[in-house]
């Protein structure tokens, strides 16, 4: 009955497109060579496209929050230079004038970098640093480095002495004095041009400032060409990064040169135009280390990681090249699937700048998994029409022609299947997910214009060198497989099936049980989409060990009436509020605004810690707080707002539930009678929070919605519940053994892995359903009983299938290499599902349908169901 | 916190505050409404909270009940120990500020605070009542001293004196306008070798009382500046401390001779105790502590973290309290 209605519309499918495509073949060819143009046209104008709101789940109600106040509270584009002294275990500090040297001179260096609010550098050496004494005539104060500083002893000791008395210990200089910081913060916008600040560009000129002290060396760039008022030979700009890469001759290079009126004249030449000469660095200072954090950095380093990856595309094609040469034994035939897979991913790129998006680093790997998909049903396709060149001696156009025929509609259908299974990664409420789902649909449809229409056309051009050969190659090859699938096929032999089931279930509830541990969120230390081992993230552990300085901080905002900073009331519930905070497991420190009013309060007060207290008379908290601008983003400019701080020992979900628990448990107990509103939640955790709570509430919806559909495709093409178990058991069996990986390998459900599980099964579910769409025909049409039938769908397939999972896995496996974490992530879990959901479809779909597929009653025809497959 | 706006303002300027706000403030929402609004409701209490950190918060006075150590500070935090090492926080009715304890005996003691609270304790410490708690004038009591069960002294900021006669059930004022007329904060009350009282106070102020605190007499100590603390010396004699490492001896105090100790450094001392051996330890802002010969040289030891308020002797070891909770070190 199913075979009615799947091959009634497969024939007026193919008898409608078959004339249109291969009818006047070079009229298909130009049509699509004309597209594909466009397409790289397109392609070529895509931008890499970073976007911080993108990565939130907007809909949350902690991002409502954070949304709320972003623009409130100024000061929290931070970047942090901390320079350490290499050499701090054999006791030496920072009082030593090599090292206030390199110091100053980093403060200056800071200072002058483009983009720097120049009026918040702050280090011991700038002016903005005093200490403060109470004497008996009041408060006294001074700089920290005095005006008449020289590197003398004596000097040194009164700026020991006034770090001690500025209190900038752990902030400014190292807990253990062993290192100083320079704070900086960037400014959003230029105030001269209104331009916006160039974040890539600004985190290669904050790396250029720790080349200046850890190089030895330093780069000058020599003109080979007068430019503007500078001659031949003339040094134009001076760098502390080696810029001599490959593509260095194509870079833009920008400098400022003073012209004879004494005006700046900025130049812009490529790298091609200057020579680069390599002198010594007289800032270098060997005994120290430059440690950065911030979020220019950050984003710095992510797109430069990005830009890495696009150079793993070159090695994951000629992965596939490899693979696809040793099937085919063709290293020609070999190219036509992979530059139609190239072609596919080209499309897809083009169709992304079309409907107007840029590629995130996020998305980068979707065009992997595009040349991944379209290599595998480039791979079925090339696997039948050689199977009809050389078992049935067919030419290349008639082979072409059937395969065609064949593969078409299942391939259209595995396609619509895994374009049904990306689309359930929409539901997940994140904007950047989001754009992946809609890229990686973009990629299928590419890949179905790519694959089912111009390779079959163009392998209808494929000469054979020489078929006879070439049919040995493939015979002899066959035939090394042959014992082993016929060793398989055992398998659909129903005491072996009955034990491989067995086997499947027993390892499917330890899997289950191991899976029981699978954490929601980041379980690492630092910042997540880096590794742990990056540069950044050493940096980032550097600094909060020898500062007293944290990086994972959940903002909880304090609501309240307008002036909340000088009614007590206020002030005392936020401060209760943070105290049970600083209390809470997994809480490192809190600061909030009436921790510091009591410190200044207390600094009024002759220090006397007695007085460290919060005033309840309204004057004195005024007196307390007038100190702190809203710059210092302890409050906004009405003080109806005041964020409390959480700094968290780590960002992992169990530490973040708990905290999160304990702000509610507060706001529970203080009722609605409180003056005080706390809102959750901002700050990096803070976005994690909700983040990890989108997704914990997203999985189960995704995964049911990802199966339902899979199903009602599955079901859809073969009409039967065997074929829907058969295919659909082995895949989420599959998922379910990726969750136990998952928990070894601690990587926990997040943003990069939760669409993971969409991607492996929406591709798995192609495996399954061409086995058994041929095991099936083999049963049913040409009633063969299933071992032999099974038989035979491997020596169709087998090879397919294995060549498939190494490729997809090929295509994958490079991201391993990335610099960024949660590509190595995805990179982990794909490879391993590509290859797992091969082994469950060979291995547990022949032992569901040991028991499930029967064979047609001897009563029944088979028609023309199988046009395609000539006997 | 800029430093130079700091500098401009007197160190009385507190006071001043609410001046401040009526010719104006740099800031704007110091155009606050508060004044403007209905008085609100009385503040009622609100018990202390059993924190984890406790030990290693703010605390500002310790003492011994007896074999009990009983150390008290920031939001009303109480913590009893035996050995100086675990120190348990227990329940205490209210959550300001205590800034010193004292006991009479091993059972009954006081604990005083901000907003004038009073606390008392009939059990070593364990369990604490609320005697006096006056939220509404913001006025803290900065310190406490037991004479017996029943009697009791209080002295706090402004020129707070109050005292009980009946282990507390009423606190009166003390009568000593010499003493209290001028407003200024007292700082320390301590008994003399000879059993007369003596107290000490902002810029420069003493006082003493031969009658246990009937009448006062006013004092002169040749500096201007806060002193935080006073220790007896000899018979008639004490030893004062202040701000930036003021500490002066005297024989006598009635007659007005007071010698300077260097003690090299220049932060303010807040708390000290005398030691069974006759010497005087005191310590200060950023973790100082200086060890005082009774012929007046002073010894330096190494600094502890954080300032100190207040420190007992309890057998070879300091017991410290201060910014950062409870310390331990032994006696140099």
């Amino acid at each position: 009955m199913h075979g009615d209605a799947r091959g009634a519309f497969s024939q007026l499918f193919i008898r409608w497109t078959e004339p249109i495509v291969f009818g006047r073949r070079p009229r298909t060819l130009i049509v699509l060579f004309l597209m594909t143009l466009l397409m790289g046209w397109q392609a070529s104008q895509l931008k890499l496209d970073t976007g911080f709101e993108k990565q939130l789940p907007l809909g949350h109600p902690y991002i409502q929050v954070f949304k709320q106040y972003q623009q409130q509270f100024g000061g929290a584009n931070l970047v942090l230079f901390a320079l350490v002294r290499k050499d701090q275990d054999s006791g030496k500090d920072i009082y030593e004038p090599k090292f206030m040297a390199t110091l100053k001179s980093l403060t200056n260096a800071v200072f002058f970098t483009p983009g720097m609010d120049r009026t918040r550098v702050s280090s011991i050496f700038t002016p903005d640093v005093r200490y403060v004494e109470v004497r008996e005539e009041g408060l006294y104060g001074g700089n920290v480095i005095p005006a008449d500083y020289a590197p003398t002893d004596e000097m040194l000791a009164r700026v020991r002495s006034n770090v001690t008395k500025a209190k900038v210990l752990g902030r400014l200089v190292a807990n253990d004095m062993s290192g100083a910081m320079v704070f900086s913060e960037l400014l959003e916008q230029n105030p001269v041009t209104g331009q916006k600040l160039d974040y890539v560009k600004t985190a290669a000129l904050i790396e250029d400032v720790r080349q200046r002290f850890i190089n030895p060396k330093m780069f000058q760039y020599k003109l080979k060409a007068d430019t503007g008022p500078l001659k031949a030979g003339e040094v134009a700009k001076t760098g502390y990064s080696d810029p001599r890469r490959w593509n260095f001759r194509f870079q833009h290079v920008e400098f400022t040169a003073t012209n004879e009126n004494g005006d700046k004249e900025q130049h812009t030449l490529r790298g091609g135009d200057f020579e680069v000469v390599e002198v010594d660095n007289p800032d270098y200072n060997p005994d120290i280390d430059v440690h950065i954090v911030g979020f220019a950095k950050v984003v710095g380093d992510i797109a430069n990681a990005s830009f890495e990856v696009v150079s793993f595309f070159a090695l994951t094609i000629f992965l596939v090249w490899v693979i696809l040469w040793w099937y085919t034994g063709s290293g020609l035939i070999a190219l036509l699937p992979l530059s139609c897979g190239i072609l596919a991913v080209v499309w897809e790129l083009g169709i992304l700048h079309l409907f107007g998006y840029g590629l995130d680093p996020f998305a980068i790997l979707v065009p992997f998994l595009v040349l991944a998909i379209s290599v595998s049903h480039g791979i079925q396709i090339t696997s039948f029409w050689l199977y009809e060149v050389a078992d049935h001696g067919l030419n290349s156009l008639d082979a072409s022609r059937a395969t065609y025929r064949r593969l078409v509609i299942p391939g259209i259908t595995a396609l619509l299947t895994n374009v049904v299974g990306f689309g359930t990664i929409l539901l997940i409420p994140i904007g950047i997910v989001q754009e992946m789902a809609v890229n990686a649909m973009f990629g299928l449809v590419a890949v179905i214009v790519c694959k089912k229409i111009l390779l079959p056309c163009l392998l209808s051009y494929a000469r054979l060198g020489n078929p006879e050969k070439f049919r040995e190659h493939q015979r002899r090859r066959d035939a090394a497989f042959e014992p082993v699938w016929r060793m398989v096929s055992l398998i659909t032999l129903k005491p072996v099936a009955a034990v491989v089931l067995v086997i499947s279930v027993a390892s499917w509830g330890w899997a289950e049980w191991v899976s029981k541990d699978l954490k929601i969120g980041e379980l690492h230390d630092g910042v997540p989409e880096l590794r742990p081992e990056s540069r950044y993230n050493r940096d980032s552990a550097k600094i909060v060990s020898e500062f007293s300085i944290g990086v994972d901080v959940i903002k909880v905002i304090a609501q309240n009436k307008a002036d909340g900073c000088i009614d007590h009331r206020v002030m005392e519930t936020i401060d209760r509020f943070a105290w049970r905070m600083q209390n809470t497991a997994g809480v490192q420190s809190t600061l909030s605004m009436p921790q510091v009013a009591k410190i200044v309060y207390n600094a009024f007060s002759e220090g006397n810690p007695k007085f460290m207290v919060l005033p309840r008379e309204s004057g004195a908290l005024v007196l307390a707080g007038q100190q702190f601008p809203t710059s210092s983003g302890l409050l906004n400019s009405d003080c109806s707002a005041m964020p409390v701080f959480v700094f968290t020992a780590d960002h992992k979900a169990e530490t973040i539930d708990h905290v999160i628990a304990a702000v509610q448990k507060f706001i529970d107990e203080e009722g609605e009678a409180s003056p005080v509103k706390f809102a959750l939640a901002t700050g990096n955790v803070g976005v994690m929070a909700a983040t990890n709570d989108v997704i914990e509430e997203t999985e189960r919806t995704v995964l049911f919605w990802l199966y339902l559909c899979i199903a009602i495709c599955v079901y859809a093409s073969f009409r039967s519940i065997a074929g829907l178990v058969c295919v659909l058991v082995p895949l989420a069996l599959v998922s379910v053994f990726t969750y136990a990986v998952m928990v070894f390998l601690d990587i926990g459900v997040k943003v990069s892995t939760l669409p993971v599980a969409a991607f492996a099964a929406g591709i798995g579910v192609d495996y399954g359903i061409y086995i058994y769409s041929v095991l099936e025909e083999c049963v049913m049409e040409r009633k063969m009983t299933l071992r032999k039938a099974y038989e035979q769908t491997l020596h169709q397939t087998g090879k397919a299938v294995i060549v498939t999972a190494l490729a997809l896995a090929a295509s994958v496996c490079t991201w391993l290499l990335s610099g960024l974490q949660f590509q190595v992530d995805m990179g982990i879990l794909l490879t391993i599902m590509f290859l797992a959901n091969a082994g469950a479809a060979v291995i547990l779909l022949p032992a569901f349908a040991a028991f499930l597929l029967k064979p047609p009653a001897p009563g029944s025809t088979t028609e023309e169901a199988v046009p395609a497959v000539t006997a | 916190m800029n430093a130079r706006t700091m500098t401009t303002m007197l160190r009385n300027l507190l006071r001043a505050a609410t001046l401040v706000v009526l010719i104006g403030s740099p800031t704007a929402w110091a155009q606050d409404e508060a004044g403007s609004e209905a008085p609100a409701a009385p503040i009622a209490p609100r018990p202390a909270e059993i924190a984890r950190l406790s030990a290693q918060n703010l605390l500002l006075g310790v003492t011994c009940a007896g074999d009990t150590l009983v150390a008290v500070g920031d939001r009303g935090n109480i913590l009893l120990s035996t050995d100086g090492k675990t120190w348990k926080q227990v329940p205490v009715p209210v959550n300001v500020t205590l800034t010193a304890v004292a006991f009479a005996d091993p059972k009954n003691g006081w604990a005083v605070g901000h907003d004038a609270t009073i606390l008392h304790t009939v059990d070593g410490g364990n369990t604490w009542t609320l005697q006096q708690f006056k939220p509404e004038k913001g006025e803290p009591l900065l310190n406490v001293m037991a004479v017996d069960a029943q009697h009791a002294y209080g002295v706090g900021a402004y020129g707070m004196f109050v005292q009980t006669a009946d282990g507390g059930a009423t606190w009166t004022e003390v009568v000593a306008p010499a003493i209290r007329d001028d407003g200024l904060h007292l700082n320390s009350l301590v008994r003399l070798g000879d059993g007369s009282l003596f107290l000490v106070g902002e810029t420069g102020l003493a006082g003493v009382s031969a009658d246990n605190g009937t009448t006062w007499e006013r004092l002169t100590v040749p500096y201007e500046g806060s002193l935080f603390g006073a220790l007896p010396r000899g018979a008639k004699g004490a030893l004062v401390f202040g701000l930036r490492g003021n500490v002066l001896i005297s024989d006598d105090v009635r007659t007005g001779t007071w010698t300077p100790v260097d003690i090299d450094s220049v932060q303010s001392m807040f708390g000290g105790t005398v030691l069974p051996d006759g010497r005087t330890v005191l310590v200060g802002a950023d973790g100082v502590i200086v060890y005082i010969a009774p012929d007046g040289v002073a010894t330096g030891a190494p600094p502890a973290a954080g300032s100190l308020s207040g420190v007992v002797a309890v057998a070879d070891q300091l017991q410290i309290v201060g910014e950062t909770g409870v310390a331990r070190l032994p006696i140099k």
